[in-house]
Parts: structure tokens; sequence; C-alpha cells
């Protein structure tokens, strides 16, 4: 498998619309809210869902004519799904990226107190220091999920509206361990160890998947 | 003992309810350029398809330089060109994004081909491959497969949209390289023309069925057409003779036949003066083959021998 700058380069165009759309609404949302973030916020749980989402759409495109000529060029079924996963980390890293520096530098606390005369601006950076990578894992575990169910769905299989009803039930599960504040420690380890089994199995499953998907 | 290049085994492959290739078995010598022929929906996309291993057979299985299609090695999917109906680059990539592609890819990419196709046609490198016409589109695709050096080319409708000096540019070129790398090819084409210059053999695909695969001059050699007045009483012909097709219009019946040399000269000593034996183009023996649906043509066959 080798990464190809010049495949990357397509692939990253692809999804372009959707960083582009996702950096400035990312950014501003930190900048401009005056309470502290956590890990709860749901407003960024729902950028994280769209973000990913879109990520998925706009790369899984399995019908469209560009999708047919990449994979006519000579590359690799495993070259081609490396590369993909690549970019996703590409385009999640450019907009996550740049929203946890804001938090983390501090120039969200900076513009809190400077415009907005926030009271909570001293405390703003320390507390908010991990929210960015619970974001992080939020992409991890929806990405390739999310990747895996748009293949699926799109190929002559039994079974894909069995896939969507998956990750819904996924998304709904998050939904409601975000509803409760505090988890005993034994269940924050068994969620650990779930999401990363989860994440793992979506991987194998999407690569096998890609080997043997049909282009249209 | 010849090399297959080219190998598929009772390939079918189904949509719904619908055969789109029915049991189709084939074999292409390393070196070959095959003209694929048959008319809309007659099986030709998907055959090439299936070869690229784009999609999943419903029965059989096929190779291409001994790896099956459906998993081919590292060393034999770059050494493929393949040029469908259904690619196209992305619209906003421009002629170098897709050279520096295919050349990432392609170990041996002939850039100073690719520049000179792509300075005959006036064009800059940096168009972007939506800004260009139907034509210039198809040009730079096949420029790109070409400079990629393949072993094998899979070309569906290569030169539909070229204007007629391109579409010979193309052929040439075409002709040019299969000539000098002894590349296997598989044109699919409705302009029979310009493929029969550059073609070994012909494959006709009909209902997704393959009806005849055989070197181009066997073919020219063994296909007659026989014209005689409608006036003419029946005329029966030895069962060697294989009747191909027919028909019958302002007066005069036509029949094309399949015969070898010595079937020729008998056939030309019970017509006599009646008839006027001829050679065929391709494009003639072709329409002979699949104008016709199989009732339709047998009801003629009928009408024509009473």
């Amino acid at each position: 498998m080798k990464i190809r700058i010049s495949l990357l380069k397509i692939l990253f165009r692809q999804t372009l619309p959707a960083t582009l759309i996702a950096l400035p609404v990312g950014c501003f949302y930190v900048l401009l809210t005056k309470q502290v973030l956590s890990w709860r916020n749901p407003w960024m749980a729902l950028f994280v869902l769209v973000h990913s989402i879109a990520i998925a759409v706009m790369s899984g495109r399995y019908r469209s004519k560009t999708f047919a000529f990449l994979y006519t060029r000579g590359f690799t079924r495993d070259e081609l799904w490396c590369n993909k996963m690549l970019n996703t980390t590409f385009s999640v890293l450019t907009v996550w990226l740049p929203v946890a520096l804001i938090i983390w530098l501090p120039i969200r606390s900076a513009v809190q107190d400077k415009l907005f005369v926030s009271p909570y601006f001293p405390i703003m950076m320390m507390r908010e220091a991990s929210v960015p990578w619970v974001w992080l894992g939020g992409y991890a575990i929806l990405l390739p999920l999310f990747h895996y169910v748009w293949i699926r769905r799109a190929q002559p299989l039994r079974g894909g509206s069995g896939v969507i009803l998956l990750a819904i039930s996924v998304v709904i599960v998050i939904g409601i361990l975000m509803l409760f504040r505090r988890h005993p420690l034994w269940f924050r380890f068994l969620i650990y160890v779930l999401s990363t089994v989860m994440i793992a199995a979506s991987l194998i499953a999407g690569r096998i998947l890609h080997r043997n998907l049909e282009v249209q | 003992m010849s090399e297959f290049v080219i190998n598929t085994k009772n390939l079918t492959r189904d949509y719904g309810e619908n055969r789109a290739l029915d049991n189709v078995n084939l074999e292409i010598e390393k070196g070959r350029v095959v003209a694929l022929l048959g008319p809309n929906g007659a099986g030709k996309t998907t055959f090439l398809r299936l070869l690229m291993g784009l999609i999943e057979p419903t029965e059989g299985e096929s190779f291409i330089l001994r790896s099956p299609s459906r998993n081919m090695a590292e060393s034999v999917v770059s050494k493929i060109g393949y040029m469908g109906d259904t690619d196209e680059p992305p619209r906003w990539s421009t002629i170098r994004d897709l050279m520096k592609l295919q050349a990432a890819v392609s170990g041996d990419f002939d850039r100073d081909f690719f520049m000179r196709s792509v300075e005959k046609r006036e064009l800059s490198v940096k168009r972007s491959y939506g800004s260009l016409s139907k034509g210039q589109k198809k040009w730079i695709r096949a420029g790109l497969v070409l400079a990629g050096k393949p072993a094998v080319l899979l070309l569906d409708e290569p030169a539909e949209g070229l204007d007629p000096s391109a579409r010979q540019d193309l052929y040439d070129e075409l002709r040019d390289y299969v000539t000098d790398k002894e590349a296997t090819a598989i044109v699919a084409t409705h302009i029979i023309s310009d493929i029969e210059r550059i073609a070994d053999d012909a494959a006709v695909i009909d209902h997704g069925r393959l009806i005849t695969y055989a070197e181009l001059e066997d073919l020219r050699e063994q296909v007659r057409e026989i014209q005689m007045s409608e006036m003419e009483k029946v005329i029966d012909f030895p069962n060697e003779i294989e009747i191909l097709g027919g028909k019958s219009s302002g007066g005069t019946k036509l029949l094309w036949v399949r015969c070898r040399e010595q079937e020729r000269q008998k056939l030309e000593k019970l017509l006599g003066q009646k008839a006027t034996i001829r050679t065929v183009s391709l494009e003639t023996f072709y329409l002979a083959l699949t104008e016709h649906n199989s009732n339709k043509r047998d009801a003629e066959l009928k009408e024509i021998k009473k």
C-alpha cells in the first residue's frame, strides 16, 4: 500500500466543500460561545455528527463517474481504501486542529475576555482543554462506521437498511450517554473498550467490503 | 503453447431478472487486437466491466494476465489501460492533475507522448477537464491510457464523439502502440470501418451471447454476400454452408453465408449465372449477424428461401 499524493489531492478536493463549511462554523462557534464548553455540548456533538456524515457521503459516491475513473486507473483496492482513510483523517484534522488550537492557545479565552468580558475566561482553557479530544474521539467512532454503512448501502447486497439502522442506533446510544453527567469508572472503561472494538470492527469490515465493492 | 492474456469461463452477469451477459467463453492471445462488436445493450460494456473487475459475475470467472479480475494482483492491475463509458475524471481536475495521477500508478508513464498528444489538439495542461469538449475529453482520456503503457487495453467506444480526423489519429496511435509493445486490446465500438483497420479478430456479442469470435481475415475469407433476383426459385444450399442472414428489397434478394474455400467453389457452381457472389466488409458481416434478432432472421430466411 502506497500513499499517493496525486490521488489524495483528488480525494481531498472531493470532501473540500464539507471542510470549507465546517471550518468557519466550528471556529466561530468555539470563539463566540460564552458558556464553558464541555464534552456534553449538544451543538458540537451535532456538528461532529453532520460533518462526519458529509465526509462519508462526499468521499463515497460509488455511483459517480469520478469513482469509476479512480477505480480504473490501476490503483489496487487496498491502495484506494488506504488513501481514502488518510484523506478522511486530513479532512477531519483540517477542521479539528484549528478549532482545538483556538481553545488551547488560548485564543478563545482571550476573545471571551476582551470582546465579551466573560467572567469564565480565567478557567476556560483549563476546563476545556480535554474537550477537543472528546470531539476527535467522536470522529474516530463515527467516521469508520459511516464509511462502512455508506459503501454497504450502495452495494447490491442484502441488509442495506440493516446497516443504516445500526448507524442510527450507535448515534442514539452516544446521545443517551451524553445525557448523564458522571459515569462510574468501570462504565467509562467499558465504553472505551467497546468504542475501540467498534472502531476496529468498522475499519476491518470496511476494508474487506471495499475489496469486493461493485463500481457502477 | 499460446499465451492467453485474457481468459473468460462461462462469464455471466444478471441485473435483476435481466441477463446482460450469458455464458461467454473467450481466450485472447497476447498481441491480438479484438474488435468487440454488438448493438446497444448487447452486453459489451458489461463484458469489459467484468474483465476489469468492477462488477461481480453472477456465474463464471475471468482472468487477465492469469490474475482473476475480481482479485487482481498489484502487478497486474497497473498493467491494464481501461477507458469505459461510465468513468470520467472530476470536472475541476486539470489535465496536469490527471497526468500526475496516471503517472503515479503507471511506473513507466510516457510524459513526452502525453504532452505531444495534448499539444496535438492545441490544449494546455492548465485546462480543467470540465472545460473540454466531448471529443477533447475522449482524446485526453485515451492519451492517459496509452501514455501509461499498459500491457492490456480495454476500451469502450474510445472514439465516440471524436471528429473524423481525431478518430483516425486515435486509431493510428492505438495501432502503433499495440504493434510496438505487443499489447493486447479489446475495443468495443460501433464505428466498424475504423476498427477494421487495426483489429486482428472480431468478437460479436448480441443479447449477451458471444455469437462469433474469429480472425478478421478468416471472416473476410469465409463470409460471402450472394445477390440474386427475387424471381429466382428456391436454392437448396449444401449443409456445410452456414446462412448468416439476409434481406429482400427492390426485387433483389441478399444472402450472407459463411463457407470455406472448397464450399465456395461448390456454391459458385451451384449458383452459376443466377447470382453474384461477393466478399463483404466487416460492417456487412456484423449487420448480417446482429441486424435481425433470431426470430426475425429465421422468418426472413424462410421468406427468402421461398
